[in-house]
């Protein structure tokens, strides 16, 4: 069977389609005119982008400062101190507080008198006793 | 001027649409005749080729040089003739008329074609075969493009192109053989 469709009949490859006269030229001003009318819109990326390296450096800033202050402080080993400090301190507080023994039992004594001596009193006492001042003067 | 050239052009400030312009004039022509031959009116065609060149405004700052820019327009072109053909098979599907047959009828009616009665049948026989064996064909047929452009454009594998041109050369065979 003869093959109708074969490379030894090149025309058949030819372009047998025409145009319009003048229609190339007509079209790439039909495709200009339509794209001037649009703007290239800007994708999300090429929107965050700026924000996203402004937040990217003050991160980065904030970061190498307090790196910094951290490591070349010299509080910072005192306050480390200071923290345990405090620390030990309401522990211990809080141990005393929660484990206290009162073993004077100063609330049950009696024997403490809470009100003061009336300093004429004193002065009446010790001028009866001369013998204790003369006593206390020998040595 | 080189595709290279062109998109440095294109990536200057101020000459995005002069060097558009630029790639216009550099692929249309080849664009248009592409997709003429897929769905034979010259309106149609037209269309589709400013559509294609729209797309491709919107998508150029997206475009990464991957590939060729002349086989990144193709692939855009052919995708909306592919979607075009589908459309209208979809829509003549309701109607009576089957839709490869309106297009030989445009093709018959068309002012616009000078061939001879073979190659009358030639392209009538193209026009029966599915979108994409037409694709196929015509980009292997008349733009003798190698397998592995076809495949760049139409993202298939070069085995199943190979299959799809032999498929769709023995349906024209047969189809002109009834022809002529």
């Amino acid at each position: 069977m003869k093959q109708i469709l074969n490379t030894d009949q090149p025309h058949l490859r030819e372009n047998p389609y025409t145009v319009p006269e003048g229609y190339f030229s007509a079209m790439q001003g039909e495709v200009a005119e339509k794209i001037s009318a649009r703007v290239h819109k800007p994708g999300f990326w090429a929107l965050a982008k700026p924000q996203v390296a402004l937040v990217s450096t003050f991160a980065i800033i904030f970061l190498i400062a307090f790196a910094t202050i951290k490591i070349f402080s010299p509080q910072g080993e005192s306050l480390k101190n200071e923290a345990f400090a405090t620390g030990s301190e309401y522990i211990d507080g809080h141990y005393i507080e929660s484990s206290f023994v009162d073993f004077y039992d100063t609330t049950a004594d009696t024997s403490i008198r809470a009100e003061e001596i009336d300093p004429e009193e004193i002065v009446e006492y010790l001028s009866s006793s001369t013998g204790l001042i003369y006593l206390a003067s020998l040595e | 001027m080189s595709d290279r050239e062109l998109l440095e052009l294109y990536h200057e400030e101020g000459k995005q649409h002069y060097a558009f312009n630029l790639i216009v004039k550099a692929y249309g022509e080849r664009l248009y005749w592409h997709l003429r031959k897929l769905v034979a009116s010259h309106d149609d065609a037209n269309d589709l080729l400013q559509n294609a060149f729209v797309k491709a405004w919107d998508a150029l700052p997206g475009f990464r040089e991957e590939s060729r820019l002349y086989t990144w327009l193709y692939r855009i072109a052919t995708n909306e003739a592919l979607t075009f053909l589908k459309r209208k098979k979809a829509r003549a599907f309701l109607s009576l008329t089957d839709y490869s047959k309106q297009l030989e009828n445009k093709l018959e009616a068309d002012p616009y074609f000078n061939g001879d009665a073979t190659q009358k049948a030639l392209h009538k026989a193209i026009l029966k075969l599915p979108e994409k064996q037409r694709v196929v064909f015509n980009m292997r047929y008349f733009d003798e493009m190698k397998y592995e452009e076809i495949s760049e454009v139409l993202g298939t594998s070069v085995g199943a192109l190979k299959a799809s041109y032999h498929h769709a050369f023995q349906k024209i065979q047969h189809s002109l053989e009834e022809q002529l």
